[in-house]
């Protein structure tokens, strides 16, 4: 009998082998498909509210750019920006060879000039017209406010008044045009030579006497400007000397920026006249609705937009919710509006929930392995008609908090999205965005819910 | 008996190492999938016709009054299992995707006793219907003209323990009653793969059913001369309503996102059948045998987008070759071959096509003088059409049973 039981044996081995084949996918009939219980489905009739916000102020310092120029721009107002900043003295040669021979033993002086590296990119304004810099000594040191590290946008320094150290002005050629000269008094010129010259004057031997002579610059422009230009902060003030040898030699020894925190811009905005016309400290906030279904964006000159989400808890009311699974915020500017003033190139979102708007945690996205990821927006530009220019952003992490947690998100309470350029670009660059609230067809705010739904 | 136990507990052993079907059946998305025409008897090798059929030494469980002509005194027993391997064509498909698939599975096993001289008892375990699928689809984000990538599984089937008794009326005509209780599980899945939403969320649909099931039977065996014999049978079984609940289950990723383990409650319905078989067996040698069966399925009035359930006939004939000897007055049989050909129209129709099954088989089978038999049987068969959009299925299927019987009465004296 033990022989017959083996076929059998035989057989169970084999079903054990062969229990590990593949099963094809085989692409039939979709209308077939026999569960459809469970629908992704999108709604967009989340009308986000949008306003404008004021911002108080914000540090320009260590921003390693300077702003000088101004212009009119009928929606934001007329904007002026000046750059301030404190020089080093050259690295002091002193004579300790023996020989008694200094650098500047038969040489005389040439000129005083001050050298500006643009910033490529950023001029906003019209660059057909010319812009005017000059150059005055301040009377005062570069102070921070309250005993503070940081200088801001309202700060400003005083001036040795009537006394402009020199004056340029230049056509600005967007693609060509990297450094700026300006020839500065011969007055002070000859004066830093001699200091340079003298061993004894203590002046120019190091950084604190050289700042305690010469307490720094302020590069602006006159009030009517059409342009405002960012530069480096690698501002350097270059004295020229001949030197007599064998041959004449040209020499040049450079006052550099010394304390880069100490740099700062000054930025002001008359809006008087423009739509942001009652935006101040006090009425902080302007809603779409009384600004013509408009909100306005240009954080160096003070405003930025924040939008809210006043009906977002009826999400769970809608037919069949189980489930949030994306949500995707749109915004597209207002058609037109960017023809001539530039897109900020990238927007964050920063969770606020205060009355004066501070700016919270930005906004990150779950990239594809988990991690967080910084969003800015992803700027796509429709050249053809605009329709389609927009940021977008996934808030399905934002939402989902929101949703899972007890924070209040009432109207009336302060929770809410910011929208701003990251950081340094907030402060140095003059790019503006004009939006559209719901009711806007020339460039709408969207919230895209999607969310499953099971019957 | 022992033998018997250590056999069948064999077979269960290779049933619970092997209940992953790789099979993917396209059609079995629909109703409660393949219906499985196929009873691994002997049977097999003939494109399964024996409803006019019986043995002393086989069962034939498509016709339940088949049992009582079994020897006395012996336990019968038999398991199959069968290899499969489909290709799939159709313009849907693309040549570069995998379209072969195959499997092999238990799929029967059964006993049958003779209780009495004209009784006979049979228990066991066959398929019913069986459903395996899976594809790609994109599925559309309501409210955007926007889809996400879906993948849909299916998996499961149904299965029958029966119960079932024979009883011999007179010399020439029997009865039968198979009394089966239907049991199975369906699950049905869709991943929906992220991209326009965060996450996988994959909705699982559990479907269970459970129910009797009756089959009547008649046979009607007559010798016309000495060389030819008739035979006739015919069975049916009523409408039924087999009980199926539901439970859903939507998930992202591990956690749970909806769960209703009691999502819903009814009744699926099996449809009336009949169906009838003519064989002459010519010379205790030749066996010629033809059947047909109808399920009633219009009526029903089960329907989809895109589909129907209809009636379904199902027509075969098969020969047979069988080699006996005669020991004295003892005539056994070394081995036998066998052929068949079938049409089945099945109970689907697809974008206004039906689908249909056709197909041929050869068999043969070998016994021992001890009591084992091997049974096997080759089936080739063309499922479907590639018009419409439909998809053709190519199969090849091995089926092998093998068949054990021992004394019941031990204490009756053995002549082999």
């Amino acid at each position: 009998m033990t022989k017959n039981l083996f076929p059998i044996l035989l057989l169970s081995a084999t079903v054990f082998f062969f229990a590990s084949c593949t099963k094809p996918d085989i692409q039939f009939g979709q209308e077939l498909i026999n569960i459809t219980n469970t629908q992704i489905v999108m709604v967009d009739t989340f009308a986000p509210k949008v306003s404008t916000v004021y911002i108080d102020s914000f540090i320009t310092s260590g921003k390693a750019v300077g702003l000088t120029g101004g212009y009119t721009d009928p929606l934001f107002g007329k904007t002026s920006a000046q750059c301030y900043l404190e020089l080093a003295p050259p690295p002091y040669v002193k004579d300790n060879s023996g020989t008694g021979v200094s650098p500047y033993d038969n040489t005389i002086f040439d000129s005083l000039s001050l050298i500006i590296k643009l910033q490529k990119g950023n001029y906003y304004g019209d660059t057909t017209k010319t812009i005017q810099i000059n150059v005055d000594r301040l009377s005062q040191l570069i102070t921070p406010p309250n005993n503070g590290t940081s200088l801001y946008n309202v700060n400003t320094t005083p001036i040795i008044t009537n006394n402009t150290l020199g004056t340029g002005t230049f056509i600005i050629y967007p693609a060509r045009t990297d450094t700026l000269a300006i020839r500065l008094k011969d007055n002070l010129g000859l004066e830093l030579y001699n200091k340079l010259k003298n061993s004894n004057d203590i002046d120019v031997q190091n950084a604190v006497n050289f700042l305690q002579y010469f307490n720094g610059l302020r590069i602006s422009s006159p009030a009517l400007s059409n342009l405002v230009i960012g530069f480096k902060d690698s501002v350097i003030m270059r004295l020229h000397y001949r030197k007599f040898g064998m041959f004449v030699t040209n020499e040049h020894v450079d006052f550099t920026v010394g304390n880069s925190s100490h740099q700062y811009n000054n930025i002001t905005v008359d809006r008087t006249g423009t739509p942001l016309a009652g935006i101040n400290s006090v009425n902080r906030e302007i809603a779409s609705e009384t600004t013509n279904n408009k909100s306005y964006l240009q954080a160096v000159t003070g405003s930025m937009i924040k939008i809210t989400f006043p009906s977002l808890f009826d999400i769970k009311q809608l037919p069949s919710f189980v489930k949030l699974m994306n949500a995707r915020l749109i915004i597209r500017p207002i058609q037109n509006s960017y023809n001539f003033y530039s897109l900020p190139p990238q927007l964050r979102l920063s969770v606020t929930s205060t009355a004066a708007n501070i700016i919270g945690n930005d906004i990150s996205a779950q990239s594809a392995n988990g991690s967080a990821a910084a969003q800015y927006g992803n700027l796509t530009i429709d050249y053809l008609n605009g329709l389609n220019t927009n940021y977008s952003y996934d808030l399905t992490a934002y939402f989902k908090a929101l949703l899972n947690s007890n924070v209040a998100y009432y109207l009336g309470s302060h929770n809410g999205i910011l929208v701003s350029p990251p950081s340094n670009s907030f402060e140095t660059s003059f790019n503006r965005m004009i939006i559209g609230n719901n009711g806007n067809i020339l460039g709408k705010v969207e919230l895209q819910i999607y969310y499953a739904a099971v019957q | 008996m022992k033998k018997i136990i250590l056999f069948i507990s064999l077979f269960f052993a290779a049933v619970i190492s092997v209940h992953a079907q790789n099979n993917t059946s396209p059609y079995s998305i629909l109703g409660i999938g393949d219906i499985e025409s196929s009873y691994f008897d002997r049977s097999s090798g003939m494109a399964n016709t024996g409803i006019s059929l019986s043995s002393n030494r086989f069962l034939y469980h498509s016709n339940p009054a088949s049992y009582s002509n079994l020897d006395d005194h012996w336990f019968h027993a038999e398991i199959s299992m069968r290899y499969k391997t489909s290709n799939y064509t159709g313009n849907l498909i693309s040549q570069s995707s995998n379209n072969t698939s195959s499997d092999l599975q238990p799929k029967k096993i059964a006993i049958a006793i003779k209780v009495k001289k004209r009784w006979t008892a049979s228990l066991g375990l066959l398929p019913y219907s069986n459903s395996n699928y899976s594809f790609y689809a994109p599925k559309t984000v309501l409210g955007t003209p926007y889809s996400t990538n879906a993948y849909y599984e299916g998996s499961g089937g149904i299965n029958q323990i029966y119960f079932a008794n024979s009883l011999a009326i007179n010399k020439n005509l029997s009865v039968g009653v198979h009394t089966a209780f239907l049991f199975g599980h369906m699950q049905q899945k869709e991943s929906l793969a992220s991209g326009l939403i965060d996450s996988l969320l994959v909705t699982t649909k559990n479907i269970y059913y459970n129910n009797p099931y009756f089959k009547f039977g008649l046979q009607y065996h007559k010798k016309l001369s000495s060389t030819l014999k008739l035979g006739f049978g015919a069975t049916g079984s009523f409408q039924t309503k087999i009980r199926s609940t539901q439970s859903l289950l939507v998930q992202e990723g591990v956690s749970t996102v909806y769960s209703n383990t009691n999502y819903l409650s009814e009744y699926f319905k099996l449809p009336y059948s009949y169906a009838s078989g003519l064989s002459f067996i010519l010379k205790d040698k030749f066996t010629f045998a033809t059947d047909y069966s109808h399920q009633s399925w219009s009526n029903l009035n089960y329907s989809g987008v895109g589909y129907t359930l209809t009636n379904s006939d199902r027509y075969s004939v098969g020969f047979e070759f069988s080699k006996k000897v005669k020991y004295r007055d003892f005539i056994f049989e070394k081995y036998y071959l066998q052929s068949g050909l079938f049409y089945n129209n099945s109970y689907v129709i697809l974008n206004t096509q039906q689908i249909n099954d056709v197909g041929g088989s050869i068999g043969a089978g070998f016994n021992s003088l001890k009591g084992l038999s091997i049974m096997t049987a080759l089936e080739v068969g063309r499922r479907g059409t590639i018009s419409n959009g439909l998809v053709k299925e190519n199969y090849v299927q091995f089926t092998i049973g093998i068949s054990y019987r021992d004394f019941w009465f031990t204490k009756i004296k053995r002549y082999d």
